[in-house]
C-alpha cells in the first residue's frame, strides 16, 4: 500500500469527507510531507472505489461547486487495520535493532 | 464568471476522457481553485507542472485501466506482438538448426528477450516482463534509426521494427501496476505458435519474414474490432 493510499484510508477512517477535505486531511496528517495533486487524489479514489475500501456516500453544493463525499467500506476499515499493523510490526523490528545497536 | 485559471484548467483537464470529465470536471475544478484566491494568480497563474503531471498521469490511467477497453487492447496487442516474435523465433532457430549458421547474434539476444518478457508478463511479474520488453523496443529503434540514418528506405525500416516497436510500447504501458492478471491460456498457446513456428519453415520455406508483419496483421485487426476510443465507461464502473 502506498502512503498516499494509507494517508486518504486514513483521513478516510474518522468520517466521510469530499475531495478538498481529502486533500487538507493528508496534508496535516502527513505534517505537510505530502501534498495530493488533484489528478492524484482522483486516482487514488478510483482506485479505492475499484478495489471496494471506498465508496461513494453524498453530494452537496457549496458556493456554486459540487462537492462529492466519500466514506471508508469495511473492506477499507480491514485494509487499514492489516496496513497498520503491518507497519507496526516492522517499527518494533526496526526499533530493537536500533535499540540494541545504541543508536535508539 | 470564470478566471483564466479556471479556463486555463478546464483546457488542461480536456487530456481526460470525455465521460470522465462529465462526472468529475466540476469537482476537480473546485478542488484546484480551493486554495487559489488572490486575484492576480487567478488572472495570470497556470495550473504548474506538478499539477499537470498528475493530470497527464490520471488520463493514462483513466484510459489503460484494468476494466478499460484501451487498456485491453493494448495488453491483447503486447502479448500478440510478442507472440509473434516467439514464432518468429523458432522458425529462426529452425533455420539455423538446418543450415548450421549462428552468426546472427543480435537476433538471438532478440528473440531471448522477447520469450522472456512473454513469460514474465503472463506469470505476473510485470516490472520485469516491461524492463525487458523496453530493452525489446530499443534493440529495434536503434537499427530503426540507423537504417533512416544511412539512407536506408524510412519505410522499409518502419515496416520491418515497427511491429517490435509497438510491442514494446504496448507492453510498456499496458503492464502498469493496476492491470489485470493475464489469462493462463496464455501458457497453452505459445507452445502451439513455438510448434507452429517450427512447422512452417520445414513445410514452407521462406514463411519466417512475414511472421512480425502477420502478428502487426493481427494485432490491427484486434484494434479495430474492440475498437476502444469509442467506449463510453462511466466512473462508477471502476
Amino acid at each position: 500500500m502506498s502512503e498516499q493510499v494509507f494517508l486518504v484510508l486514513t483521513a478516510l477512517a474518522e468520517e466521510p469527507l469530499h475531495g478538498y477535505a481529502i486533500v487538507r486531511a493528508v496534508d496535516g496528517l502527513s505534517e505537510g510531507r505530502t501534498r495530493l495533486r488533484v489528478g492524484t487524489l482522483y486516482g487514488v479514489l478510483d482506485r479505492l472505489v475499484a478495489e471496494g475500501l471506498a465508496e461513494r456516500d453524498r453530494e452537496e453544493v457549496h458556493q456554486g461547486r459540487l462537492r462529492r463525499y466519500y466514506r471508508l467500506t469495511d473492506a477499507g476499515v480491514r485494509a487499514l487495520s492489516a496496513e497498520v499493523a503491518r507497519l507496526s510490526a516492522n517499527v518494533r523490528a526496526a526499533s530493537s535493532v536500533l535499540k540494541a545497536r545504541g543508536a535508539l | 464568471m470564470r478566471s483564466n485559471l479556471e479556463r486555463r484548467y478546464r483546457a488542461l483537464l480536456r487530456v481526460l476522457p470525455a465521460w470522465y470529465r462529465a462526472e468529475r470536471e466540476e469537482e476537480m475544478v473546485g478542488i484546484f481553485l480551493a486554495d487559489r484566491t488572490d486575484g492576480l494568480d487567478l488572472e495570470h497563474g497556470w495550473p504548474g507542472w506538478g499539477e499537470t503531471g498528475a493530470t497527464l498521469a490520471l488520463s493514462v490511467r483513466v484510459r489503460l485501466g484494468a476494466r478499460r477497453a484501451a487498456g485491453t487492447v493494448l495488453r491483447a496487442v503486447a502479448l500478440t506482438g510478442l507472440l509473434g516474435q516467439l514464432v518468429a523465433a523458432a522458425q529462426s532457430w529452425t533455420v539455423t538448426a538446418r543450415v548450421g549458421f549462428f552468426g546472427d547474434v543480435q537476433g538471438w539476444w532478440y528473440d531471448v528477450a522477447a520469450a522472456v518478457a512473454f513469460a514474465a508478463l503472463v506469470a505476473g511479474r510485470r516490472a520485469t516482463g516491461r524492463v525487458v520488453a523496453g530493452l525489446l523496443g530499443l534493440m529495434a529503434l536503434v537499427p530503426a534509426v540507423w537504417s533512416v540514418a544511412v539512407g536506408f528506405p524510412s519505410w522499409w525500416a518502419l515496416v520491418w521494427h515497427g511491429p517490435a516497436l509497438v510491442t514494446a510500447a504496448a507492453a510498456v504501458a499496458g503492464f502498469h501496476r493496476e492491470a489485470p492478471p493475464v489469462s493462463r491460456r496464455w501458457w497453452l498457446v505459445a507452445p502451439v505458435g513455438l510448434v507452429a513456428g517450427i512447422a512452417s519453415v520445414v513445410f514452407t520455406p521462406g514463411l519466417s519474414t512475414r511472421t512480425m508483419l502477420a502478428a502487426w496483421l493481427i494485432a490491427a485487426v484486434v484494434v479495430a474490432v474492440l475498437r476502444p476510443w469509442s467506449v463510453r465507461e462511466p466512473v462508477s464502473a471502476t
